[in-house]
């Protein structure tokens, strides 16, 4: 625990904290939409790469822009799916599926049941914090 | 993106989780406690045995109907550990222990089985081992008790559950002379002897209290508390020494006494050395904590040849039984907001002692964590985890609690280690559940699942967005990839109303905030919205 004569401590938990909520806050505007992507590839290192580059907003461009410029892995895009605040959806799939690509629809599927949950989740977290 | 202020919260909360004590040791403790892992192991306990042993138990918790499978799993999604140091606690609890309808078949081996001769073993009734077969002995060795206790052998089982209760009874039924109790205890030294030999002051005490209303008392004040040692009747006292109701309320205060945290030695029924200094510390403990002058002749004097006269009824009554009340429910909140409030309204000098003492209260209790359990004459060492009773009795002192961590008083800080390794576990908890939700939040937490050249990688961004990449062919992995979504998704529920109980006590204060009071605030978010969430659970089940 930081020793409560460290004023420098004291200084650095108060504006974490405050940073920290503006972090969430300017996250959470930008929410009309949701987004669930899922791309194929035969790539191992530089798929995490991409994972640790802290895309903390997912958008399918700035992904690509990734791969494009950290990889020469040929990426595809299985699928794409985006449920709009007045829960208009629109889904783009891969167009020469395969039968072996059905586990790929699975995932798609399921991460979009998975998404919507965390949607709620987070939503509903919003929504205590501002019943103060 | 998450800020570097906001990261430096983070990094200091994942520092903070390094000095906090773990949960193996106590785990392994259960483990051997219920014949997991047999007691001649204790000593040198390998990592395949504790695998084994707690493979075994949760096997055994899923077959009995003592739990419901949704609590398991939802102990389950907090962490493996915290599942199975919780059940295991739930167990051995003897405070507000598991209770039976009926008792096990003749031959079975259970968690049952277990559980009841656990419970002998801790009262010293037990000469097996914990795992063997439920049996005539079994029954034999409950209904010792029930004689004492005069009951039913089923009704001592559940009147196992809950020490303070059994220990009520046991007042209620029987008359005070079977409270005064006299014991033998050879290797005390000289020393504690002649401290304790107060035999006038003890006999002035018993006629006051008790008058001579009982032959016991007339035969104890004319051939036992006498001035000349000589003439001191060493028959009567070996035959009451004997006396195996009274040998029992001996035992049974050692166990309120382990219980409450005041005896750390073995439960062996010994009363040496150690076992006297607990019951004299006790007395020392609450005469400085109430303000009050109870001389140790009150309790116990020194006779003759290595026995001891003892007033269990006085202890028992003033020290091991704490009132019951509605209010003692929020004990721990009532405690907590206590401290938090005298930390918020305390001047700089004091929220800096209370602050460094608070450290060194964690590093003792850190220290004690990493001691393995071992065993010592057949004996197990043990620590009691179970906390009802401890919050009562913080509910006592709750608003003595933050000066004695400022000013470091030593007299209560065994009671302060006990008290505050329950509190520090829910803040590791708590610390956990918040990091995960601010990982999770930022898309800092990417989820993979990978079997050779076969890899799947998803991540969730905070407003529910979440990307997934895949490598080769992902039918090996997909299944084990759902489920770990599945189960993150599960507990991000929980971690992120964590995280917003927390932002929205630091909105409240962000202006004070200081580390004691952000520990203190999250100890009491975790504790509220676990509790209220396993509570949701349940209801909706």
């Amino acid at each position: 625990m930081a020793n409560e004569n460290d004023k420098v401590g004291q200084k650095n938990l108060k504006n974490g904290f405050q940073k920290l909520l503006s972090n969430i806050g300017e996250v959470i505007a930008d929410a009309a939409s949701l987004e669930v992507v899922t791309f194929s590839g035969d790539f191992n290192y530089k798929a995490r790469q991409v994972i640790t580059n802290d895309v903390n907003k997912v958008k399918i461009n700035n992904v690509l822009k990734l791969m494009t410029l950290e990889s020469d892995v040929d990426l595809k895009l299985v699928a794409y799916t985006n449920i709009k605040i007045d829960s208009d959806v629109t889904t783009f799939v891969k167009s020469d599926l395969s039968q072996d690509d059905n586990d790929l629809l699975k995932l798609h599927m399921e991460m979009i049941e998975s998404s919507k949950t965390s949607r709620q989740a987070v939503i509903q977290m919003v929504k205590d914090l501002i019943k103060i | 993106m998450i800020s570097n202020a906001s990261a430096y919260i983070i990094s200091q909360l994942e520092g903070e989780l390094k000095t906090l004590p773990g949960r193996r040791n106590e785990i392994t403790q259960h483990l051997i406690e219920l014949g997991y892992i047999s007691l001649q192991k204790a000593n040198a306990v390998r990592p395949g045995d504790i695998i084994e042993a707690k493979a075994k138990f949760l096997d055994e918790v899923l077959q009995s109907s003592i739990f419901p499978g949704e609590y398991v799993e939802q102990l389950m999604l907090v962490g493996k550990d915290f599942a199975l140091s919780t059940l295991l606690r739930k167990i051995t609890d003897i405070d507000e222990g598991i209770t039976f309808r009926e008792l096990p078949k003749n031959g079975e081996v259970s968690l049952s089985t277990r559980l009841i001769h656990y419970r002998l073993d801790v009262f010293g009734l037990w000469p097996m081992n914990i795992a063997a077969p439920f049996s005539s002995l079994s029954i034999f060795k409950l209904n010792e008790i029930a004689e004492f206790a005069k009951c039913k052998t089923l009704e001592v089982v559940n009147f196992l559950a809950d020490v303070e209760q059994f220990t009520e009874h046991l007042l209620k039924i029987h008359p005070e002379e079977k409270f005064i109790l006299i014991f033998k205890s050879p290797k005390v030294s000289d020393k504690t002897r002649k401290t304790l030999d107060r035999r006038h002051p003890f006999k002035r005490q018993l006629v006051d209290d008790f008058g001579e209303r009982a032959d016991f008392f007339k035969y104890l004040n004319k051939n036992i508390l006498v001035n000349n040692p000589k003439n001191v009747d060493v028959n009567f006292l070996q035959k009451e020494a004997g006396n195996s109701f009274k040998k029992f309320i001996l035992r049974l205060i050692q166990v309120h006494q382990w219980r409450d945290g005041f005896y750390s030695g073995l439960l062996d029924s010994d009363i040496g050395e150690v076992t006297l200094k607990s019951m004299l510390d006790a007395i020392d403990f609450y005469n400085s904590t109430e303000n009050r002058n109870i001389k140790t002749y009150r309790v116990i004097t020194y006779v003759h040849q290595g026995y001891f006269v003892f007033n269990s009824l006085f202890f028992l009554k003033e020290y091991m039984i704490e009132e019951t009340t509605p209010a003692n429910q929020n004990g721990e909140f009532y405690v907590l907001n206590n401290l938090t409030s005298q930390l918020g309204q305390s001047n700089e000098k004091d929220r800096a002692d209370f602050s460094s003492n608070i450290n060194k209260l964690k590093a003792d209790i850190y220290l004690e964590s990493e001691q393995e359990p071992g065993e010592k004459n057949g004996f197990l060492r043990r620590v009691y985890f179970g906390v009802k009773k401890l919050i009562q009795k913080a509910l006592r002192f709750a608003r003595k609690i933050f000066s004695w961590i400022k000013d470091k008083v030593e007299k209560v800080w065994g009671f302060l280690k006990t008290l505050f390794r329950d509190f520090f576990e829910n803040l590791e908890m708590g610390i956990r559940a918040f990091v995960d939700g601010i990982n999770f939040l930022f898309g800092r937490k990417p989820l993979e699942s990978s079997n050779g050249n076969e890899m799947i990688i998803s991540k969730f961004s905070i407003d529910g967005d979440s990307v997934s990449i895949t490598s080769g062919q992902i039918s090996n992995v997909l299944q084990d990839h759902l489920d770990t979504i599945g189960y993150n998704v599960k507990s991000m529920k929980f971690t992120l109303t964590i995280v917003g109980g927390i932002l929205k006590l630091i909105i409240e204060m962000v202006s004070i905030i200081t580390w004691p009071l952000l520990i203190l605030n999250i100890i009491k978010t975790y504790k509220n919205i676990s509790a209220s969430y396993l509570e949701l659970k349940a209801s909706q089940n």
